[in-house]
């Protein structure tokens, strides 16, 4: 069954779809979409059947499994802890994304170990045999239902940890409760949180516009109020329901603007500020469907190993890449390829996680899909006929996106990664130099075939139109 | 003297920490000084997974050549997961 909650039903923009407990379709207010239908819930009661296919599948399955458990960071932290082993690095390059990002490190209680007490064991999507999905338990004497679950992510340890000033494991977990149970995007609704805590901070919006509320860094317990009040659109909810869209809705002054953490009107979903990897901030910039990293996020820039092997960083992304950070050269290269592999990925239904080059180099790819697409259905496709299929997934959405009038200056990114130097770490002063960036975002789409504009070219537009059947 | 503290995947194998003592003035060499203190030991942190921090300042790259010194704190730091 997939359903939106109360949330959907209500409109909120950071509503999801839920699929279980955690499981959610969460990116861009699907659950708002369905409420507009008054669509609940899809419910499909069936049993699955063998098919036939061109050639036996289920041995190169095992083989793919083999592979993916085989790989270090799924057998070393994935199955073990999950995602918010990311925390611990994240804070100290000084790039976790704090107090809605005018701070970049935060406290080491919220380090991954530090869960420990609280996961009483791992669990798995459907027939997923990596099992990277942290169990919670509070150990309340009497729990409720937001002291047990599932969770938190890596996301939103960020979005509810240093994004909104809390340093409690044990209010992260719960805030991850609630926001499970009310099926609430926890990226987009945790920026929509700091967005507003920073202007209630700079004096933008007052007790006045709250309903009373104060907005003070740190306060877990009106945080969980106002997830509730926005489940419901009561009150001040019903401004953090409306998120990006808080200032054309009339409750921000355009003042606000200046503080969103948002491109293409989409908040931010991972917590990392890219003001120190220019490959992430490229990424984050032109993803199709706004400020997110699942499209096309270049991880791997962030490992020393790979970064130091020219040679196979090279192999990697099919031509050189700059090793250091904190430049721009040649990091078009590396979106544009993790762009293509990911799309690819999710075309076949791959989770994220376990697609090469977004946690190892290790992992699935092109390769191991041509071969189980062939397998499944008879057809032949060489690496290079999937990678453009990658490149055209990323291509019609574009066309989408321009008939919607998203253009060249939408491929951006917030003011603040632009004038505001990275206060801390050992990347301090860094930030994204205007000039630079644009001219590796010329860069990027002249080897994505597309315009100066960032539609596709006229002659990819008619091999689309082929594609399509249109 | 310089101690290198390892994260939990890593203690079968390499224990919570280990001081080394022997003169070293780079992370390279301090990984090949680690390796004969526990054979294997390098061959395990030449592993897309691991970054190292020295006193807590993460490394992106240029590893090898970045100078260590007596008293400084090395960490071993799982990063790549997810999310």
């Amino acid at each position: 069954m997939a359903n939106i909650t109360r949330a959907g039903e209500n409109g909120v923009l950071t509503a999801g779809v839920m699929a279980g407990p955690k499981a959610i379709y969460a990116r861009g207010g699907p659950g708002a979409k369905m409420g507009s239908l008054r669509l609940k819930g899809i419910v499909t009661i069936a049993q699955t059947h063998e098919f036939e296919t061109s050639q036996p599948y289920k041995p190169f399955n095992r083989v793919i499994a083999q592979k993916l458990l085989g790989t270090s960071v799924v057998k070393n932290a994935l199955s073990k802890t999950g995602t918010p082993f990311l925390y611990n690095p994240s804070r100290l390059l000084g790039a976790m994304g704090t107090k809605n990002n005018q701070e970049t490190t935060w406290t080491d209680a919220l380090d991954a170990e530090r869960f420990d007490p609280y996961r009483p064991g791992m669990e798995g999507c459907f027939r997923c045999p990596v099992n990277c999905r942290p169990l919670n338990d509070l150990h309340k004497a009497t729990p409720d239902k937001y002291d047990q679950g599932d969770g938190p992510e890596y996301v939103t340890l960020g979005k509810f940890g240093p994004n909104l000033g809390i340093d409690s494991v044990e209010s992260v977990i719960r805030l991850n409760n609630i926001c499970n149970d009310l099926g609430l995007d926890t990226a987009s609704t945790g920026s929509a949180l700091g967005w507003a805590f920073e202007l209630f901070q700079r004096g933008i919006i007052t007790t006045a516009d709250t309903g009373g509320i104060q907005l003070h860094w740190g306060d877990a317990a009106t945080v969980a109020q106002l997830l509730f009040m926005t489940a419901a659109r009561e009150g001040f909810g019903n401004v953090l329901a409306d998120s990006t869209r808080a200032i054309e809705k009339g409750h921000y002054p355009a003042a606000a603007r200046k503080y969103c953490i948002a491109v293409k009107g989409l908040g931010q979903s991972d917590p990392h500020d890219a003001r120190i990897l220019k490959a992430f901030a490229l990424g984050l910039a032109v993803a199709t469907r706004g400020m997110d990293h699942l499209r096309n996020r270049v991880t791997l820039e962030i490992n020393a190993r790979i970064n130091d092997n020219a040679a196979f960083k090279t192999e990697l992304y099919g031509g050189p890449v700059s090793a250091e950070p904190t430049s721009y050269v040649d990091k078009e290269r590396a979106v544009r390829v993790c762009e293509d592999i990911y799309a690819v990925g999710d075309s076949v239904g791959m989770c994220r996680f376990t697609t090469k080059l977004f946690n190892s180099p290790s992992l699935p790819g092109i390769e191991e899909f041509r071969d189980q697409l062939s397998n499944v259905t008879g057809l032949e496709f060489t690496n290079q006929e999937l990678e453009q299929c990658g490149l055209n997934v990323m291509g019609v959405e574009r066309l989408i996106n321009h008939r919607l009038g998203v253009r060249r200056k939408d491929d951006t990114l917030p003011d603040r990664w632009f004038d505001e130097p990275n206060p801390s770490g050992p990347y301090k002063g860094e930030k994204i130099d205007r000039q630079e960036f644009d001219a590796m975002l010329t860069r990027f789409y002249e080897i994505s075939r597309l315009t100066s504009e960032g539609v596709p070219e006229e002659s990819w537009r008619k091999e689309l139109v082929g594609a399509l059947g249109a | 003297m310089i101690t290198v503290n390892f994260p939990a995947v890593l203690h079968d194998v390499a224990g919570p920490s280990i001081v080394v003592r022997e003169s070293v003035s780079t992370v390279g060499q301090l990984i090949a000084a680690l390796d004969r203190l526990k054979p294997g030991l390098a061959k395990e942190l030449d592993d897309p997974l691991y970054n190292i921090a020295v006193n807590d300042e993460i490394l992106l790259h240029a590893v090898d050549s970045r100078t260590v010194k007596d008293g400084d704190i090395v960490e071993v730091i799982p990063s790549m997961a997810g999310g």
